[in-house]
């Protein structure tokens, strides 16, 4: 059997190759893209400035020098300053990710405990009406783009009844609407996926036996048939934790929620390049670190995916 | 949007079933095979079509020019609600424009742009998937190290930062989303070549004095056709749901230029008094992707179940 450290070791150069790819891709992007000096100064730049800036990021020097250097800023933790608010554009980043980070968190709760009990459920009343109600619900929720299922949300609750705020970061009551939205996806994925797990498992002999036996149906369930069941369930909502950072990026513009991707889409707007280039390459770290860190859990609980 | 990776089990072999999907596909498709409509997939069908028409010929059923403001007649409401006209059916928007007629533009960029990014995203990843498959060695080592990259990466803030240091457009917003999703199909080819190059009829053409780009035209893609409809149906929902996201974010298509994704976000700030701005082009996106996702999910299980959850 193949060690954990081994194991760990391959996936973290596969993350940390990941990230290289990721951080070199959006520096041909901006290299691409025609003269950085003009992404990296307001429009209104005096040519002295564009000249000063052109000579301090060394655009003369050859490409792979260049290369280096902007790695070289990276790891010292320079993203360059904002261009509209004179802060340093990690810092800027930084302010916003607990909103962005408690979003997604309350997203995950909600997804796990809805999507898992709504999919035992199905399972459970598999074949009658009230599974196919389930289903149905789930794919509407996953046809339904965050987007429109949000606005959809702030017109109800909102508007109709003025129950929630709808925009903003305040008390609890406000984190409400976002988090429903954001969750409204992985929501739909765990819980087919926890019917299609459960069905599988609840086929098997060991649970024939367990019935031969005499147990109860609810210790069959609780004690034999979830274990089971929760393997491929674990993979798939670490994987989904990933995709809620980002896909807060879209949740956040809808409330006006004051998070990492809500700057990143403002900036673009704003032509403040280097705070793109910040929350961009934040997002995709946290990204790529939440699936290195599911990789490893997985296989602390199942060795037998240490091989693969 | 974003919130959607691709589902893949850390412990499992890429595309389980893809391999003995393209060698058995072609001989069960080319048998009798009788296909079961249910009346779900007909309505879905049904509805895509007329959809597709309706695009077609929208310059033709469009009551009013999409582009054409007329401020006098702001925020109308849809005709059956009191103050609306059937002159302008699902209402106006704050600048005036007929919503109907921009919907059914707003059909066409969003269906233009989701078939010609999939079919960048499908001839991309094929290539690349039958050339990783067949010649192996380092050139399969590289491909498929991309595609392991761009799954473990968010595409859609990649995206974000190409959009703002290249600006917004519309061949940006193409070429985007025909990159986005070109892994599906370089992972299945590749895994489906890997074992048809080992079968007797490439060894026969082979013998026969076949070059190697010849085998892969004429022996191997044939046979690959049935798996590449099949992901082209699933990524095209992904697809359509990213340029609408893009376009939500207003990085994607420009006003005055009618998109669903934009026409929902211009509503936002009248959802008080005009809900019908943001709720119809959203009711449009959401029944399309719901028939595109209902249609995919029944041609994966009609030419091979073992995909199944893949």
């Amino acid at each position: 059997m193949p060690s954990f450290g081994r194991f760990l070791v391959a996936r973290g150069v596969r993350a940390a190759l990941t990230i290289w790819i990721v951080v070199s891709a959006v520096f041909i992007i901006l290299r691409l893209s025609g003269d950085p000096v003009t992404l990296l100064l307001s429009e209104n730049a005096t040519p002295d400035q564009i000249e000063s800036l052109r000579a301090r990021l060394g655009l003369d020097a050859p490409l792979f020098v260049q290369y280096a250097r902007y790695w070289a800023s990276l790891v010292q933790g320079d993203f360059g300053d904002s261009l509209r608010q004179r802060q340093p554009a990690l810092r800027l980043v930084f302010e916003r990710m607990p909103a962005t980070l408690q979003l997604a968190a309350a997203a995950f709760g909600l997804a796990v405990a809805v999507g898992l009990t709504l999919g035992t459920f199905a399972a459970l009343l598999r074949g009658t009406i009230w599974d196919r109600l389930a289903m149905s619900l789930i794919s509407v929720l996953q046809s339904g783009p965050a987007f429109f299922v949000g606005i959809v949300l702030i017109l109800i609750f909102g508007v109709r009844f003025g129950w929630l705020p709808s925009s903003g970061r305040g008390d609890a009551k406000s984190l409400i609407l976002p988090a429903i939205t954001l969750s409204g996806f992985t929501m739909a994925s765990l819980a087919r996926l926890a019917r299609s797990a459960l069905l599988d498992v609840l086929r098997l002999d060991y649970i024939r036996t367990a019935r031969a036996k005499g147990l109860g149906e609810r210790a069959i369930l609780l004690r034999h048939a979830f274990r089971n069941a929760a393997l491929p369930l674990i993979t798939v909502m670490g994987l989904e934790l990933g995709g809620l950072v980002t896909g807060a990026v879209i949740t956040e513009t809808v409330f006006a929620w004051p998070g990492v991707g809500r700057l990143a889409v403002g900036a673009v707007s704003t032509r403040d390049y280097p705070v793109v280039q910040a929350s961009v390459l934040f997002i995709a770290a946290i990204f790529v670190l939440v699936n290195f860190l599911v990789d490893c859990s997985y296989a602390l609980i199942d060795p037998r995916v240490r091989g693969a | 949007m974003g919130a959607q990776p691709l589902t893949r089990p850390a412990g499992s072999p890429p595309v389980a079933g893809a391999t003995n999907l393209a060698t058995t596909a072609l001989a069960r498709t080319s048998r009798r095979r009788t296909w079961r409509i249910s009346p779900v997939i007909a309505v879905c069908m049904a509805f895509l079509l007329l959809l597709t028409l309706a695009s077609i010929f929208a310059p033709l059923i469009a009551p009013h020019d999409p582009l054409r403001q007329a401020l006098s007649m702001r925020n109308r409401p849809p005709a059956w609600i009191s103050g609306g006209s059937v002159d302008h059916l699902l209402g106006t928007d704050n600048l005036g424009y007929d919503i109907f007629s921009r919907l059914l533009y707003g059909a066409r960029i969003s269906l233009a742009i989701g078939v010609i990014a999939t079919i960048i995203g499908a001839l991309l990843g094929t290539a690349l998937g039958l050339i990783a498959g067949f010649f192996r060695g380092p050139t399969e080592w590289v491909i498929m190290l991309a595609v392991d990259a761009q799954l473990a990466t968010p595409f859609l803030v990649i995206a974000i930062a190409t959009i703002a240091a290249f600006g917004k457009g519309l061949p940006i917003l193409i070429v985007l989303a025909g990159v986005s999703g070109w892994m599906g199909f370089a992972r299945a080819c590749r895994s489906s070549v890997l074992s048809l190059r080992e079968r007797d009829f490439v060894a026969a053409a082979r013998a026969l004095g076949a070059t190697d780009w010849r085998i892969l035209a004429h022996h191997i893609l044939p046979n690959l056709w049935s798996i590449i409809l099949v992901i082209v149906t699933i990524d095209l929902r992904r697809v359509i749901l990213f340029e609408a996201s893009l376009s939500f974010l207003g990085l994607g298509v420009q006003p005055p230029q009618p998109s669903w994704g934009s026409m929902i976000d211009k509503g936002r700030e009248y959802l008080g008094t005009a809900w019908w701005i943001s709720i119809f082009p959203g009711l449009a996106l959401m029944l399309t992707i719901l028939a595109v996702s209902l249609i995919g999910d029944w041609l994966r299980d009609a030419l091979d179940p073992t995909l199944r959850n893949g």
